[in-house]
């Protein structure tokens, strides 16, 4: 997954928590936060990297809960389905 | 002309782009989404337009996944699926989505996709034409059009459930179908009856915006309704105070977010539910007013024959308070293991009328052989407490599957149900579909057809013992994995060469491994579609990308056979008229011949079907809009009533005056299909029973089954995206600490869990996801290489006739590495 935007929601009157976000590897772009939400960019060169990614994120002090909101997939290769015959 | 955002992936400026509309979908997410209304389909953030280019087109659709419903933004370029966002203009999710729907994209691009009809010739499943598809299939329904049976699903599309049903009950003559449904949200049907004379909650996912009280009863929606959980507790990060109260048989994720976990002994909620009934009582904090006008009370009774009925017996509130009596704080502890301090604090809450409540269930009290039981008593709660029909107070039964309410419940694709909430045991009703249908009179059963259980079982008994099922059709689900007992439902038809198993799906599964022919599928956006998610909302779709190889709609494929056994003779396939069942028209008027796969699309199939089905919708007032009022929309919740200016508008809440157009002037709250037939509501009286399995000394643990947030039932399609796969990649044994210790079991070491019916063996995981107490173990069911319902149990609630997956007496022995 190359890109993925995500709302992060943060304990009400958070700490550091936009700083501390901004420095993981890995966070590409943070957003202006709406009250305790925090609108953040990923971008990650690797299948299977944003799972570290969320852990790192979820791991910092403040952040309650992470949302989805966008998904770029379109590096995903392009060949066709190929049929199934069981047996 | 190419475009940059699909050229090179690792092209800087592209990433750029991309990065940007990322951010900008994630801004307006943040910012609570936009409630204004779109033009129909557009993106609701014109970041993605605009960042992502011309040659990225946005369409909208509701996610495949959960009954959530949440909507999303589909980036299509070159008949593919490049990207997904949250729909901003979606009440339901306001942009936001859970890792199963910002992956809804790639669930079309598993490597394995069925995309050629496959028949097993000397045993082996070899391709073969759609055209010796369909003579197949003609062949077998020709051979006892009774014996041939459909078996569908909660993710069936509106108009597909629709045709399936107008085929078999209106085109066959007989009500042998049933869907998968019925293993997950039956109860909740016969409990909605059996309290309000129809089905589906009169609340709405706006009481978790409000609600001061948040109850879960054998829940978790962390896990299974993600987005509509991240609604309640955002309201903490918001600084508003939410009360969370999970009342379960293990701790998970959606414990971490509670202020009270309270947990009881299995197939015990019924005494809890009860308890919380004895202190409104015996408190007099019940709310007098509201239940002299608007309720009576219920007890279990039988029907003329003697049988268990659904509406049981009236009650006096004299009756019912003595049977009440000895449901003591104290009593309860005893039988269900929660302190009497607890279920005193869940008195006091409901006996607090400034208070508002909701409470959230699910499979946990859906599948119980006591699961009409106790829907009844958590409406009879709500109820006698007052707790009803305010925004914030509401009694609302979550469903699992993204259209179990609006395929099976509102089209009515249950063996004993008719579209708009109809019975096939009552003439008025099958006078009406039989007008609608336009059938001579008579064509529509007056018997119901076989449920889910006993349709297997016939299918898995030979002929000469009574088994009147010789073929059986499945289109959108995997009961080779998600049958309880598969060696009693589904091995014994595999050995018998009368029965011959059909299934249309996406990818190979359980169950298309061992059917005689496989169809496949289109899914989601590779052909238009309808929903009804767990809050009433009707949704629509339009096809986005072509379906790969010859994969074909399964509406498709119930018309295309149809119009086969027309050409054949089939009497069943006429109406009254001679004309054949399922006919389409272009906007000229003329017939088009759409069973023929090119024309398919020539007309909106799904419209046609859709404003047919309407018409059944006004019958027990849930009523829909014109299809095109859904394009417009991101879903509309019924009923639907057009106003004095032409537009359209939904309902919020039900049997509440000012809220529900067919509530009375000066009626308060109006229970308009109430059994009593006075606008009475019905509250219960169930008494705690044993379940029909415990542990003993050979079986001496409980074991539950159910889902994991990463996987999609029975990992089908979730299986098949690789960030999903990774992130939870084989099923495993949920085991306390202290039970582990004392057989001597390590973390990941295998282990053999077996009850009487079978057995599986599991790596063990301690301390994981979720916790059981000691005594009880979990496992998730979406794994077809480690199927735990070889070990389930098929006992099942006698109304709703939903087997309880989540109750049965197991014992575990240690393997090692
Ligand atoms: S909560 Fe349900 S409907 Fe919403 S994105 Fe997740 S799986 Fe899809």
């Amino acid at each position: 997954m190359p890109v993925l935007g995500v709302v992060l929601t943060l304990e009400a009157g958070p700490p550091r928590a936009g700083d501390l976000i901004r420095e993981i590897r890995g966070v590409a772009l943070v957003g202006a936060p709406t009250g305790a939400r925090l609108p953040v960019v990923l971008e990650t060169w690797e299948r299977g990297e944003d799972e570290a990614l969320f852990d790192r994120l979820r791991a910092v002090a403040g952040v309650v809960h992470i949302d989805l909101v966008f998904a770029d997939f379109s590096d995903l290769g392009l060949t066709p389905p190929r049929s199934v015959i069981h047996d | 002309m190419t475009d940059p955002l699909l050229c090179n992936p690792q092209d800087p400026s592209r990433r750029e782009a991309l990065k940007l509309a990322a951010l900008g979908a994630a801004t307006v997410a943040a910012a609570g989404g936009s409630t204004s209304h779109a033009e129909a389909g557009a993106p609701s953030n014109p970041d993605l337009r605009d960042r992502m280019g011309a040659g990225v087109t946005w369409d909208k659709a509701p996610c495949r996944f959960c009954g959530t419903g949440c909507h999303v933004q589909v980036g299509v370029s070159g008949d593919r699926v490049v990207a997904i966002a949250g729909d901003t203009q979606a009440d339901v999710n306001k942009g936001l989505l859970c890792v199963k729907g910002y992956h809804v994209g790639l669930a079309l691009y598993g490597e394995d996709r069925l995309t050629t009809p496959l028949l097993r010739k000397n045993g082996v499943q070899v391709p073969v034409s759609w055209e010796e598809a369909l003579r197949v299939l003609a062949d077998r329904v020709m051979l006892d059009p009774k014996g041939f049976a459909m078996y569908g699903s909660g993710q069936w599309t509106i108009p597909e459930g629709y045709a399936a049903n107008k085929f078999i009950k209106g085109g066959l003559g007989h009500n042998h179908i049933d869907p998968n449904a019925r293993l997950c949200m039956a109860s909740a049907v016969t409990g909605f009856l059996a309290t309000y004379g129809v089905d589906e909650p009169a609340g709405c996912f706006d009481d978790l915006d409000v609600a001061d009280v948040v109850i879960l009863w054998g829940n978790n929606p962390a896990e299974m309704h993600p987005v509509l959980f991240s609604r309640i507790v955002d309201r903490r990060a918001r600084g508003e105070s939410v009360t969370i109260i999970d009342i379960g048989t293990r701790k998970t994720r959606s414990t971490a977010h509670a202020q009270h976990f309270l947990n009881f002994k299995p197939n015990s909620d019924l005494a809890i539910a009860n308890g919380i009934a004895h202190l409104l009582i015996r408190n007099k904090t019940w709310n007098r007013d509201f239940v002299d006008r608007h309720c009576a009370f219920r007890k279990p009774g039988n029907d003329a024959e003697g049988k268990p009925a659904l509406n049981g017996a009236a009650m006096t509130w004299d009756e019912y308070t003595a049977a009440m009596a000895e449901y003591t704080p104290e009593r309860v502890e005893a039988l269900s293991g929660v302190p009497a301090r607890d279920i005193q604090m869940l008195g006091d809450l409901f006996g607090n009328p400034k208070l508002r409540i909701t409470s959230l269930w699910c499979m946990g009290a859906n599948q119980h052989t006591r699961g009409t039981a106790i829907n009844s008593l958590l409406h009879g709660i709500h109820l006698l407490s007052g707790h009803f029909g305010r925004p914030g107070d509401a009694p609302t039964s979550l469903t699992g599957q993204p259209s179990a309410c609006g395929t099976v419940r509102e089209v009515g694709t249950l063996c004993h149900a008719l579209p708009g909430g109809g019975n096939v045991t009552k003439e008025k009703h099958r006078q009406l579909t039989e007008k609608i249908w336009n059938l001579p009179a008579g064509r529509i059963l007056d018997k119901p057809g076989y449920h889910t259980i006993e349709l297997w079982k016939r299918f898995s008994t030979p002929k000469a013992d009574g088994g009147d099922i010789h073929t059986v059709w499945v289109q959108v689900t995997n009961p080779a994995q998600t049958l309880p007992n598969l060696h009693l439902l589904v091995d014994p038809s595999r050995k018998d060469p009368e029965k011959f198993l059909v299934v249309s799906d996406v990818y190979p599964t359980a169950t298309t491994r061992i059917a005689d022919l496989v169809l496949p599928s289109a899914m989601w956006v590779e052909k238009n579609g309808m929903f009804g998610n767990s809050e009433r909302r009707t949704q629509q779709w339009f096809k986005m990308v072509n379906p790969p190889g010859q994969a074909r709609d399964d509406a498709w494929q119930i018309i295309a056979l149809a119009w086969e056994l027309h050409r054949r003779g089939l009497a069943g396939m006429k109406d009254k008229d001679g004309q054949f069942l399922f006919r389409f028209q272009d906007a000229a008027g003329k017939a088009v011949p759409a069973w023929a796969w090119p024309r398919y699309y020539s007309v909106n199939v799904d419209e046609q079907l859709f404003e047919e089905y309407r018409k059944f919708t006004q019958m027990k007032h849930k009523n829909l809009a014109p299809y095109q009022e859904y394009v417009r929309a991101r879903g509309l919740r019924w009923p639907v009533v057009e106003q004095p200016d032409g537009t359209w508008k939904e309902t919020l809440w039900r049997f509440t005056e000012g809220e529900d157009p067919f509530v009375s002037a000066g009626k308060g709250f109006e229970f308009y299909h109430s059994t009593t037939g006075d606008g009475r509501a019905q509250i219960w009286f169930h008494p705690q029973e044993d379940p029909p399995e415990m542990p003993d000394a050979d079986w001496p643990f409980w074991l539950c089954t159910g889902r994991v947030l990463e996987h999609w039932h029975s990992g089908t399609i979730t299986g098949r995206i690789p960030p999903l796969r990774r992130a939870m990649p084989h099923a495993y044994v949920e085991l306390h600490r202290e039970d582990a210790r004392r057989l001597g079991i390590q973390n990941g070491e295998r282990v053999k869990l077996s009850s009487r019916r079978g057995s599986v063996e599991l790596p063990a995981w301690i301390d994981g996801r979720a916790s059981p107490p000691p005594g009880t173990v979990f496992v998730p069911f979406f794994d077809e290489q480690l199927p735990i319902n070889d070990v389930t149990l098929h006992d099942h609630d006698p109304f709703s006739k939903q087997p309880d997956y989540k109750k049965c007496a197991v014992k575990v022995s240690r393997i090692g590495r």
